[in-house]
C-alpha cells in the first residue's frame, strides 16, 4: 500500500472531492439541464398541440365559410329569381291594363261608330221623309189635303221603321 | 498574404523554436513515481489526520475547479433556445441520461444517472490532463536533488482510482439493498438456504437423498462466496483497470519523446486521448451496469468484465 502510494488519509479526502463535486455538478448542471429540456419538451408539445388546434380551427373555418358562401349564392339566386318573377307580374299588369285600354277604346270607337250610324240612319230618314214627301207632292199635290197627305207617309215611315227595326 | 500562410509560417516558427528550446535548454524530466509525490510543506493540520497535498491532489482540485467553472459557464447561458454550448452541453447530459436510462430502466435512471455522469465527467477531464504530462512532468519544485512536479493527473493516483471504486461498489451494494432489503440481498452471496432442507429430509418431513442435498448445498455455498468475491474484487478491477490505463500513457508519453521527438509522440496524443475518453466511459458504463444488476430482480445475476 505505501509502495503504490495508497493512505487512508487520501483516500477519504478523494473520496470527499467525488462527493463535493457530484453534490455541485448535480445542482449547477444535471438539474437546471435536465429541467430545462424537461420544460423545452414540454414547450414543444404544447405548440404542436396549438398548432394542431389552430389548423382544425382553421379547417372548420374555412367550413363554415364554405356554408355561409353558399347560403349567400342561393340568397341572391333566389333574389334574383323573385326579382325576375316581380317583373314578370308587373309586365303581366301592364299588358293587362293595356289591353284593357285598348279594349276600352275599341268598345268607345264602336260606341261612337254605332252612335254615329244611328244619327246617319236618322238623318237619312228624315232626309228621305222630306224628298218622298217632296216627290209626293209634286205627284199629287192635287189629289190629296196636307193631312190626309200626312198620314199617308207616316203609315209609311211606320212600315220602314219596322222593316228597319228586322234588318 | 492568405491565412493559410499565416499558420504554415506560425507552424514553422513554433518547430523551430521547439528545437531551439530542446538544444539550448536540456530539460530534466521528474523520475516517474508510482506513488503520487506530497508537495513539500503542504499539509492540512486536522489533528490526528493530517492530508499531505500531493501533486495529484492539487490536480485533483484543479479538475473540479474547471468542472464547476464549466458548469457554472454552461448554467449561466441556459435558455429554452439552444446556443452552442448550450446543444453541446444538452447533448452530453442527454446523451448519458439516455444510456443510464437504456441501462437501468426508467425507475432507476434518474438515481444511477448523476453518479455515473459525474464520474464520466471527473474521470474524464483527468484522464485528459494526463495529455499534458510532457509538459506537467518538467514543471516542479527541486526537492533534494529530484524534481516534485507541480500536477500530475488524478488517474495515475491510486487514491483517486480506489476512491472511486470505492464509491461504485459500495453504491452498488447500498441500491441493491435498498432495492431488495438487506436480507434478500446479501441472501445473493451468503446461501445457507439449503441447511434448512437438509434438516426437513433428515427428520423424515421431507423426501430425499441427505447426501445430494449436502453435496448441491455446498456448491450453492461456494457459488455464493465467489459472488461475494466477485464484488469485494470489483474495487480492484476498477481501479487499477484506470490507474494502469492512465499511468501507462502517462509513460508512453513521457519516453517516446526521448526515442522520437517530432511528429510521433503526436500520435500517441491522439491515442491516449482515445484511451482517456475510453477509460472514463468504461467507468462511469460499467458502474451503472452494475448498479442496475444489482437492483434488478433474481434471475439476471452477473456480468463477467
Amino acid at each position: 500500500m505505501e509502495a503504490l502510494g495508497i493512505s487512508p488519509n487520501l483516500l477519504l479526502t478523494q473520496i470527499l472531492n467525488f462527493i463535493i463535486l457530484f453534490i455541485l455538478l448535480r445542482l449547477l448542471l444535471y438539474k437546471p439541464i435536465l429541467s430545462m429540456l424537461d420544460s423545452r419538451k414540454q414547450k414543444i408539445q404544447e405548440s404542436l398541440e396549438y398548432a394542431e388546434r389552430v389548423k382544425r380551427d382553421a379547417a372548420e373555418q374555412q367550413k363554415e365559410f364554405d356554408r355561409k358562401l353558399e347560403e349567400a349564392r342561393h340568397a341572391a339566386q333566389a333574389a334574383a329569381a323573385s326579382a325576375a318573377q316581380v317583373g314578370e307580374k308587373e309586365r303581366e299588369v301592364i299588358l293587362a291594363q293595356a289591353r284593357e285600354e285598348a279594349r276600352q277604346m275599341i268598345e268607345q270607337a264602336k260606341g261612337q261608330i254605332e252612335y254615329e250610324r244611328k244619327q246617319m240612319m236618322s238623318d237619312l230618314r228624315e232626309q228621305v221623309v222630306r224628298l218622298s214627301l217632296l216627290a209626293a207632292q209634286r205627284v199629287v199635290s192635287q189629289s190629296l189635303d196636307d193631312s190626309a197627305h200626312r198620314q199617308l207617309v207616316s203609315e209609311f215611315l211606320a212600315q220602314t221603321d219596322e222593316l228597319g227595326k228586322q234588318n | 498574404m492568405s491565412k493559410t500562410w499565416l499558420y504554415a509560417l506560425g507552424a514553422i516558427v513554433a518547430l523551430v523554436l521547439i528545437v531551439a528550446i530542446r538544444i539550448y535548454f536540456p530539460f530534466a524530466v521528474a523520475p516517474i513515481k508510482v506513488a503520487a509525490e506530497p508537495l513539500p510543506g503542504l499539509v492540512i493540520p486536522i489533528p490526528g489526520f493530517p492530508i499531505p497535498i500531493t501533486n495529484s491532489l492539487l490536480t485533483t482540485w484543479l479538475t473540479m475547479l474547471i468542472l464547476i467553472l464549466l458548469a457554472l459557464w454552461v448554467r449561466s447561458g441556459l435558455q429554452s433556445v439552444p446556443n452552442r454550448k448550450q446543444n453541446a452541453a444538452e447533448m452530453l447530459v442527454e446523451g448519458f441520461s439516455g444510456l443510464a436510462e437504456g441501462i437501468a430502466g426508467p425507475k432507476w435512471a434518474p438515481t444511477f444517472f448523476p453518479i455515473a455522469m459525474t464520474i464520466f465527467l471527473f474521470v474524464l477531464l483527468s484522464n485528459w490532463l494526463d495529455l499534458l504530462t510532457p509538459i506537467l512532468a518538467a514543471v516542479g519544485i527541486q526537492e533534494q536533488g529530484e524534481i516534485i512536479p507541480i500536477l500530475r493527473s488524478p488517474s495515475t493516483d491510486l487514491n483517486f482510482t480506489v476512491g472511486l471504486a470505492l464509491i461504485s461498489v459500495v453504491l452498488t451494494q447500498y441500491y441493491g439493498m435498498r432495492a431488495h432489503g438487506w436480507i434478500r440481498y446479501w441472501g445473493r452471496f451468503i446461501k445457507i438456504g439449503w441447511v434448512g432442507n437438509l434438516i426437513a429430509v433428515l427428520t423424515g418431513k421431507r423426501k430425499g437423498n441427505p447426501g445430494a442435498v449436502i453435496a448441491m448445498g455446498l456448491i450453492d455455498t461456494f457459488m455464493g462466496l465467489i459472488e461475494l468475491i466477485s464484488e469485494i474484487a470489483k474495487i480492484l478491477s476498477f481501479s487499477f483497470r484506470l490507474f494502469g490505463n492512465i499511468f501507462a500513457g502517462e509513460v508512453v508519453l513521457l519516453v517516446i519523446p526521448f526515442l522520437l521527438s517530432f511528429l510521433v509522440p503526436l500520435i500517441f496524443m491522439g491515442l491516449e486521448t482515445f484511451v482517456g475518453l475510453i477509460q472514463a466511459f468504461i467507468f462511469a458504463v460499467l458502474t451503472l451496469a452494475f448498479m442496475s444488476l444489482a437492483v434488478a430482480s433474481h434471475g439476471a445475476e452477473h456480468e463477467a468484465h
